[in-house]
């Protein structure tokens, strides 16, 4: 279980988590929605303590970011380190001995070449399979599916079920929506720093509508496309 | 037009470094002269190979400026007349200092040679774009050492030749040179410093952290000078104490610098712990008084991170 208890979180004049409260339990998928800069990171990257802010977030398991695995937006790769050497640091470094990587390579990346040489999609993929074989308690994967091909999705989408039915927490963000309904128990709406709304399963499909409807509206007609 | 702005923004990306560390930048670029010119006169000073190891410097930077990520973004926004005149112009700018110092020096034919190599290096692309990697001895422990041994095994291997060449001309300050030299080439893997999310992994408080960190550093950096160590001390047993002395102060120095990297994090060394480091290569008993407190400055910074 992770509480976040009234975290606030403001870069210099700019507030860009306002009191947020939430609760998240084992065995649950919960999915983070907002626009591009409604402060979804800023969010997570609190959560794994890799900012300070104001307020409170406990865990049953302490210190929480030593049973995290976070996947990152864009995770940054070291030039001249291969995926394998990757895997391996991130395992030793939560004092995991891990063997045989290769078989453990469901994403077949290629493990023996610079990571940093991968595609976009790939070094997701990469950051991924490396945080799936730390032994953690926790998720926090920020934008998962972003730039991974469709094969990628649906084994993505695998393991989160896997995860769930492994009583394990996890909290991710997507831009697709269909991914979240796919996996999601619950989705929390973030809008400038505040949880506007929390939907359970059965609304998704009222939360899709009314997102389109928001975002779209009648901006398309601005455009005059004919 | 296009090189001019350029090269005004590497301008500026210096001007920008010297201010982010505290420092005006007419003072930064003082500093850098005085500092030059004063490191340049102890090392000439200090070795008749100076010249050697000089233009292995001023090579080694050149070489930086070869690496493929940067010549293929240089090429996606200039045409390749214009690429090339860009890399003349940072070649010769970043070797000028060391070939005027070697003409002051009255080392000329040095001088020529690194001024043909820095215009002959505007062809050559560092390091491979394809991935493949190169083995490295220290694939289990990540990272430090397998990124500077691919990134230096070159300059390794010509180390191991210094010992081989010191032991058969009777040149024992050369041999000593080679001993050493692996070490210093480690404490080159502690310049830069890692990503958030590289120390964020880790289930360690600060305190086992930096063990860690230094245990890694001296048993690879000892490991990497050791068939050199073991040969000069087989044909110099009479002066084991100088030998194993000078890589005891190297592995120090070592040390100095793995938690001189930690000691501001997440910014880079301070100014005056950096100038209190150079100044140890001076007088090296400062370096008791510098580890414990890079030690204890390191912690207080990682804590923010692995608390």
């Amino acid at each position: 279980m992770i509480r976040v208890d009234h975290v606030s979180k403001s870069f210099d004049s700019k507030k860009v988590l306002q009191g947020i409260s939430l609760s998240f339990d084992p065995g649950q998928i919960y999915g983070i929605v907002g626009h591009n800069g409604a402060g979804k990171t800023t969010l997570f990257r609190c959560i794994a303590g890799l900012e300070s802010f104001d307020g409170a977030i406990q865990a049953d398991r302490v210190p929480l970011k030593n049973y995290l695995g976070f996947l990152q937006t864009e995770p940054y790769f070291f030039n001249k380190m291969t995926g394998k050497e990757y895997i391996r640091l991130l395992c030793f470094a939560r004092h995991h001995n891990i063997e045989n990587i290769e078989d453990k390579n469901i994403f077949d990346l290629p493990l023996d070449q610079y990571a940093s040489t991968y595609s976009t999609g790939m070094k997701k993929k990469l950051a991924l399979t490396a945080i799936l074989l730390q032994p953690n308690d926790y998720y926090i994967l920020d934008e998962p599916y972003n730039g991974v091909d469709i094969q990628s999705n649906i084994i993505i989408t695998e393991v989160l079920h896997r995860l769930r039915a492994l009583n394990k927490t996890v909290i991710l963000s997507s831009h697709i929506f269909s991914t979240l309904e796919d996996t999601c128990d619950k989705i929390f709406v973030l809008d400038q720093g505040v949880i506007t709304k929390e939907v359970n399963q059965s609304d998704f499909k009222l939360l899709e509508e009314e997102m389109k409807q928001f975002s779209i509206g009648d901006k398309l007609d601005m455009l005059g496309l004919k | 037009m296009k090189e001019k702005f350029y090269l005004y923004l590497r301008y500026q990306f210096i001007r920008r470094h010297l201010i982010d560390w505290g420092l005006n930048p007419i003072v930064g670029y003082f500093l850098a002269t005085v500092f030059f010119i004063g490191g340049s006169s102890i090392l000439f000073y200090k070795t008749e190979y100076a010249p050697y190891i000089y233009a292995l410097l001023a090579i080694s930077i050149i070489q930086n400026f070869g690496k493929p990520d940067r010549i293929y973004f240089l090429k996606s926004i200039f045409t390749d007349r214009d690429l090339l005149r860009i890399r003349l112009i940072e070649n010769i700018l970043t070797s000028s200092p060391f070939i005027l110092f070697l003409f002051y020096k009255h080392r000329y034919g040095i001088a020529i040679i690194l001024s043909a190599i820095s215009v002959l290096m505007i062809f050559v692309k560092s390091g491979n774009s394809f991935g493949k990697a190169i083995p490295t001895p220290f694939f289990k422990r990540p990272f430090e050492f397998i990124l500077g041994f691919r990134n230096t095994w070159p300059v390794l291997f010509i180390g191991y030749a210094l010992t081989i060449i010191g032991i058969s001309v009777g040149n024992f300050n050369l041999a000593v040179f080679s001993v050493i030299l692996p070490v210093l080439i480690s404490i080159t893997f502690y310049t830069n410093l890692e990503n958030e999310y590289y120390i964020f992994i880790h289930s360690m408080n600060p305190n086992e952290f930096l063990i860690s960190k230094i245990k890694t550093a001296l048993s690879y950096s000892t490991l990497l000078s050791l068939p050199s160590i073991i040969l000069v001390l087989s044909y110099y047993p009479d002066r084991s104490f100088i030998i194993l002395g000078l890589t005891a102060l190297g592995l120090l120095f070592l040390v100095a610098s793995v938690l001189g990297k930690y000691s501001s994090y997440p910014r880079d060394i301070n100014i005056p712990n950096g100038i209190m480091l150079g100044f140890c290569l001076l007088f090296p008993p400062l370096l008791l008084f510098l580890v414990p407190r890079f030690y204890r400055m390191s912690v207080t910074h990682l804590k923010a991170i692995l608390s």
